[in-house]
């Protein structure tokens, strides 16, 4: 099991953040505080990169604790990019936020398909498992 | 000596990925072959990119650049490989883009279990093939 707690924090920190970001933007007073967008944006870098490293330990468990809250921070940071766009000053922050977008939802897609549905899948499990019998060596000759 | 081998799927993918007007992802076997080059198989079975499934052999789905296109591993290729762990054999499962007109966004489950099954039919009929990694991924014959 992953470090799900932890990962479940992180998720939230980031999720708590970028909704006040959002909500600042999209006041007329606003002034970004310096740096505050790439903070963010360096929080969810960090939770990508953790989620690569644990992929292969999460389980559905982890995931029906985490992955409404993952959900959360994908639309919140689409949400906060398009409110970006509006903003010459963060226009920057737009491809960055962008592949972030893209990168937690492939990851999101993938603990379903080989996290949770694929272990449960005995057919690919079986086939899996039939490849050590195959003889490989005459690659070698 | 590491072999890397590949399904016929993988060579489907290749040659539509090729075919694409413009060159658009004539970067594809370099990017292939950049990833391979000089790693040594414990580094290959352990990449850390995105392990789909770890057994008796280990699928990968490794993310690539297409420095041709300036397009970072998010917005580059997928290549999905499977590595033995008893013996020093890479085999490409497909190969796709995430831009462009062939740009595939996923790779479902339901999709790599036919990879797998392909692999395991095309395996035990002696019909992969072998690549260079060093030359473009030329083909080899044994």
């Amino acid at each position: 099991m992953c470090q799900t707690a932890e990962i479940s924090r992180h998720i939230g920190r980031i999720g708590r953040r970028s909704f006040d970001r959002r909500m600042r933007l999209a006041s007329p007073l606003f002034v970004e505080r310096q740096g505050e967008v790439a903070r963010i944006l360096n929080e969810v870098d960090r939770l990508s990169d953790r989620l690569h490293d644990e992929f292969i330990t999460i389980t559905e468990d982890d995931y029906r604790m985490f992955g409404p809250e993952l959900k959360i921070v994908i639309s919140t940071l689409k949400a906060l990019r398009r409110e970006s766009q509006s903003r010459p000053e963060l226009r920057r922050y737009d491809e960055r936020m962008r592949e972030q977008i893209l990168d937690l939802e492939e990851l999101d897609h993938d603990i379903v398909e080989f996290r949770i549905k694929a272990p449960k899948d005995e057919e690919l499990q079986q086939t899996l498992a039939s490849i050590k019998d195959i003889d490989f060596s005459y690659l070698f000759k | 000596m590491i072999q890397f081998v590949s399904i016929s799927a993988f060579r489907a993918a290749l040659s539509d990925l090729l075919k694409v007007r413009h060159g658009v992802y004539s970067g594809v076997q370099e990017e292939i072959c950049r990833a391979f080059q000089n790693a040594p198989i414990e580094q290959i079975r352990s990449n850390r990119d995105m392990v789909l499934m770890d057994l008796d052999s280990v699928t990968i789905k490794l993310r690539l650049p297409d420095k041709r296109q300036h397009l970072s591993k998010s917005d580059g290729y997928r290549l999905i490989y499977l590595v033995l762990k008893d013996m020093p054999v890479v085999a490409f499962l497909t190969v796709y883009p995430k831009r462009g007109p062939l740009q595939q966004l996923d790779i479902p489950d339901a999709e790599l279990k036919e990879l797998v099954e392909i692999f395991t039919i095309e395996s035990r009929a002696r019909q992969i093939v072998i690549h260079d990694i060093n030359d473009h991924l030329k083909e080899i014959q044994l």
